[in-house]
């Protein structure tokens, strides 16, 4: 069968056309996009991504987290407005304990030197003066993790017996009976608190004034037996 | 670097290694003849093959070699290409499916003869029913073998060279008549 006279009839491509369509298609704009392969759920992603970063650095401004020894401080920049969620000065709350156990517990961990005219009160598990000023002490297994929250700057990093300690100014201002639920103020002056590890126990030091120095606290701490 | 010469390493996992400047040089001539054969019409087969390629170029990742010859697949979207124009044409322009002869521009000397070939060509497709134009246009457009263009219009491969010798023929005899 010759059919050559066909396809000697056939029109050719002209080369405007094939180079013009060729170029067309090679910037094609979407075209490149899709070979960067930004298709939506990518682009989604990217986008969850920056704003988890966004979040997390926003977090770690409002928050920081520093470690001294074994202890974790809690930095808070912003303090919770709703007073349900408002933070305590220290998250570890010993459980309160009968007297006449905490008389038996204390023997061994209490410290042996307190202050002159500071007495040893069970009831209180700390020491009182006449003007009625108290150094609570406290202890427990190390095993809850304690993170002491602070104000910034309010702290400092101190020793008891060698071992690194926490010593921070003051505490949250009680809350404003007339605005229960508004944001509450740390209050330098309203004593101090200290924290250290001990073998298997955390133990803290508290006062509620100006009325012992940081030497005394640190030498009560180190009375322990 | 254009696409097409950026494909073949761009899109080695998704379209199995197919080089795109070679299809491109390869099969832009058939599919534009197929459609010439099919719309009798120059200005209509570059848009038709233009609309082929690059429905093949934006659709090149759900090509599967497995499945078939990448010819094969590029054909297929020229045949919806061109139920597509037929479908739009029919809502414009009602018969206009119908194979027409492109006005006559005044030709470079040059051409003239291949113009005049093309036009006895379009004429005589334009009496045949349309399962013979398609045969004739997948032989002598697309250039498949006469087993393809069986397989796809579900005809025997002997079915297919009798109607193939019987065009040619016809369409000799017409040349030489107006000769």
């Amino acid at each position: 069968m010759n059919d050559d006279f066909i396809y000697n009839a056939l029109p050719e491509v002209k080369k405007e056309f094939a180079d013009s369509l060729y170029r067309r298609i090679s910037n094609n704009k979407l075209e490149r996009l899709r070979r960067l392969k930004l298709n939506w759920s990518r682009m989604a992603l990217v986008a969850l991504g920056a704003l988890l970063l966004i979040a997390w650095v926003q977090f770690r401004l409002w928050i920081r987290y520093v470690p001294i020894g074994e202890l974790w401080l809690v930095e808070v920049d912003r303090i919770a407005q709703n007073s349900s969620t408002e933070p305590a000065s220290t998250l570890f709350i010993p459980t309160p304990l009968p007297t006449s156990l905490k008389n038996r517990i204390l023997v061994g961990f209490i410290p042996l030197w307190a202050p002159e005219g500071f007495t040893f009160e069970p009831e209180i598990a700390g020491w009182r003066n006449n003007a009625q000023e108290e150094i609570h002490f406290s202890f427990g297994p190390r095993a809850g993790t304690m993170h002491p929250v602070v104000a910034p700057g309010m702290w400092k990093e101190v020793r008891v017996d060698s071992e690194p300690a926490i010593l921070i100014y003051g505490r949250f201002a009680p809350a404003n009976p007339e605005n229960p639920s508004g944001q509450r103020e740390w209050e330098q002056n309203l004593g101090l608190q200290l924290h250290w590890i001990i073998g298997d126990y955390v133990y803290t030091l508290e006062t509620f004034g100006p009325y012992l120095s940081e030497q005394d606290l640190i030498r009560i701490a180190e009375s322990i037996p | 670097m254009s696409a097409f010469e950026n494909a073949e390493t761009a899109f080695v996992s998704t379209t199995q290694e197919v080089d795109w400047a070679s299809v491109y040089d390869e099969l832009l001539p058939k599919v534009y003849h197929y459609f010439c054969l099919r719309v009798g019409n120059r200005i209509e087969a570059e848009d038709l093959a233009a609309s082929t390629f690059e429905r093949a170029w934006r659709d090149r990742e759900r090509y599967r070699k497995d499945l078939g010859g990448f010819t094969n697949w590029l054909f297929g979207i020229a045949r919806h290409v061109l139920v597509d124009h037929y479908r739009k044409n029919q809502r414009e322009k009602p018969f206009s499916h119908e194979i027409r002869v492109e006005e006559s521009i005044q030709p470079l000397e040059e051409e003239a003869i291949h113009k005049e070939g093309f036009e006895h060509i379009v004429r005589v497709l334009a009496t045949l029913p349309e399962r013979e134009r398609e045969i004739f246009s997948l032989k002598f457009g697309a250039q498949f073998t006469n087993r393809a263009i069986a397989k796809i219009t579900k005809l025997t491969e002997s079915n297919v060279g009798t109607i193939l010798h019987r065009l040619v023929s016809r369409m000799r005899e017409q040349m030489e008549d107006e000769k």
